[in-house]
């Protein structure tokens, strides 16, 4: 059994790489011969258009269903083929991204654009910690956008169209509805945030009363819970799968 | 040896007011070659898609040697559906497509895929999305005859396939089964290409099994009587009618089980019928008796 989904995991993979690469290499000479931009400059925005890119195919997975039901491999292997693609994505695109961010970092630090540095970087005074707590903190980052977008994927995969728009109208307003509900509690009812303030800090280990750096360990924390609670969600919606007919 | 079980299988769809499959209970046995039939819509794809796993029964279960094949590998991987569906990247060349089978299954039999596409003259350097209607079924039937599987599903084999390259499906099935005895079921609307190829016979109509037999059987028992009306009614009163046809003052009715231990008239023609008009006789007669 293993044949098989090594046999789709390394395919799947192939595939990825050849359109990730002909993207870059598109999205790179563009920028450099019309755009006229400097190559530090041109790496950092591409690492932010290059997550995007695997984002969007990694959503869009119907296909890997199609093909791992065909060669007659159950939707529990392919749970675990579908993990051990995202796994690997997040790595690569993970070392992608800490090698520009490094080389940004040390050679002209007006392009660098990473919110790990903008929020955490410095916590262990130590650039060694610091950095290797980025990387550790950069895949499990990635692959808590993987899993995130690959279940609403899976999910709306199931779904018929009108249940698509209601399934995203629904998520809109689950990201909506609390922020106006802050926003009318700070308004008409108090404007004492330190509650909301100290929720978001534990979450977050961002402090928003001073200007120390974060505290990535809790954010990590926060990350790891929700991947947890994501798989799981992710393992059912699998199970559920069926062709479309 | 290897037996695949459908027990109580029932289907429902738009929340259980569409019943596809009403209590289906049948058998497929190893090496043997069987003809699904049924009209359209009948639930043929419905049953064949829930054999593989690709949708789930309503309730009841598909066991091989007793293991229920939902979410089973090892029962999985002895089971290949070739269906109506695109199941491969559109844009995947068709040489690509079949190193990945070929990567996939261990006992894939390359040397007989080579002779397939020699034979149907399947240009495998071509997008699986340019090829018509026809070749994108030669390159699921090239597939469905290499992989090493015990239970090979054909959904519509032939569809959009002109009449030679049907020629040579039926031709190289048979070819292959002789080779490799395996288990085939196959669902198509045109019998009389099959029915010389077919063992077996499971007739679906309106989600139910209405006739489960050997070929051999099923031929034995189904007779045309055909002559005057009056001499033919006579004779065939007392048998299970499955057709009729009148013609001026002749008339052909088509019966199944014995024949009466009665001297046949003088007038009176009985003869063996086709697969064909059998099932169509059998299709009309329960639409009638639905009705």
């Amino acid at each position: 059994m293993i044949i098989k989904e090594t046999a789709l995991y390394k395919n799947i993979m192939k595939r990825y790489f050849l359109y990730t690469l002909i993207y870059m290499a598109i999205l790179f000479s563009i920028n450099i011969l019309l755009n006229r931009m400097r190559l530090l400059e041109n790496l950092s925005q591409i690492k932010t258009t290059y997550l995007s890119f695997i984002v969007v195919m990694i959503c869009f997975n119907y296909y890997l269903f199609k093909l791992s039901i065909n060669f007659g491999i159950s939707r529990q292997s392919l749970y675990k083929v579908k993990l051990s693609l995202l796994c690997s994505i997040a790595f690569i695109v993970n070392i992608i991204t800490f090698s520009t961010n490094l080389l940004v970092y040390f050679f002209d630090k007006k392009d660098l654009n990473s919110f790990y540095i903008g929020l955490y970087y410095g916590f262990f005074q130590n650039n060694i910690f610091d950095f290797t707590f980025m990387f550790v903190f950069g895949i499990i980052f990635t692959f808590f956008i993987f899993i995130i977008f690959n279940t609403l994927g899976t999910l709306l995969s199931l779904l018929g169209v009108v249940g698509k728009i209601i399934c995203l109208v629904s998520i809109y307003a689950m990201f909506t509805l609390p922020l106006m509900l802050i926003g009318i509690y700070h308004d008409f009812i108090s404007t004492d945030f330190s509650v909301i303030n100290t929720i978001f800090s534990i979450v977050t280990g961002i402090h928003t009363s001073n200007n120390k750096c974060g505290n990535p360990i809790n954010m990590l924390v926060t990350l790891i819970i929700i991947i947890i609670i994501m798989l799981f969600i992710n393992y059912k919606l699998t199970k559920r799968y069926q062709i479309r007919r | 040896m290897d037996k695949l079980e459908i027990k109580n299988l029932n289907r429902n769809f738009k929340f259980g007011k569409q019943k596809v499959l009403k209590n289906i209970n049948v058998s497929f046995l190893s090496n043997k070659i069987y003809g699904l039939f049924g009209e359209n819509g009948a639930g043929k794809s419905t049953l064949m898609s829930i054999i593989a796993d690709y949708n789930f029964p309503t309730s009841g279960e598909v066991l091989l040697d007793g293991e229920n094949v939902h979410d089973n590998d090892n029962a999985l991987s002895k089971i290949y559906y070739m269906n109506q569906n695109n199941m491969y990247p559109k844009n995947e060349k068709i040489k690509k497509i079949f190193k990945l089978t070929k990567a996939i299954y261990k006992d894939y039999d390359s040397q007989l895929q080579e002779k397939l596409v020699n034979e149907f003259k399947l240009n495998i350097k071509l997008r699986f999305d340019k090829l018509s209607t026809g070749y994108k079924s030669i390159v699921k039937i090239i597939i469905a005859l290499c992989v090493p599987c015990k239970f090979v599903i054909l959904d519509e084999p032939t569809l959009g396939l002109d009449a030679r390259n049907r020629d040579i499906f039926y031709r190289e099935l048979i070819e292959s089964y002789s080779a490799n005895p395996r288990t085939f079921i196959i669902s198509t609307h045109i019998i009389e290409e099959i029915d010389k190829l077919v063992s077996d016979v499971v007739m679906i109509d309106n989600g139910k099994i209405v006739l489960n037999d050997t070929a051999d059987n099923i031929r034995s028992k189904a007779y045309s009587v055909n002559g005057p009306i009056d001499l033919v009614s006579d004779y065939t009163k007392d048998l299970s009618v499955i057709g009729k046809e009148e013609l001026g003052q002749y008339v052909t009715i088509d019966v199944m089980g014995s024949l009466p231990n009665k001297e046949v008239p003088s007038g009176v023609k009985i003869t063996k019928i086709e697969l064909q008009k059998l099932i169509v006789n059998l299709m009309n007669k329960d639409g009638a008796n639905d009705n």
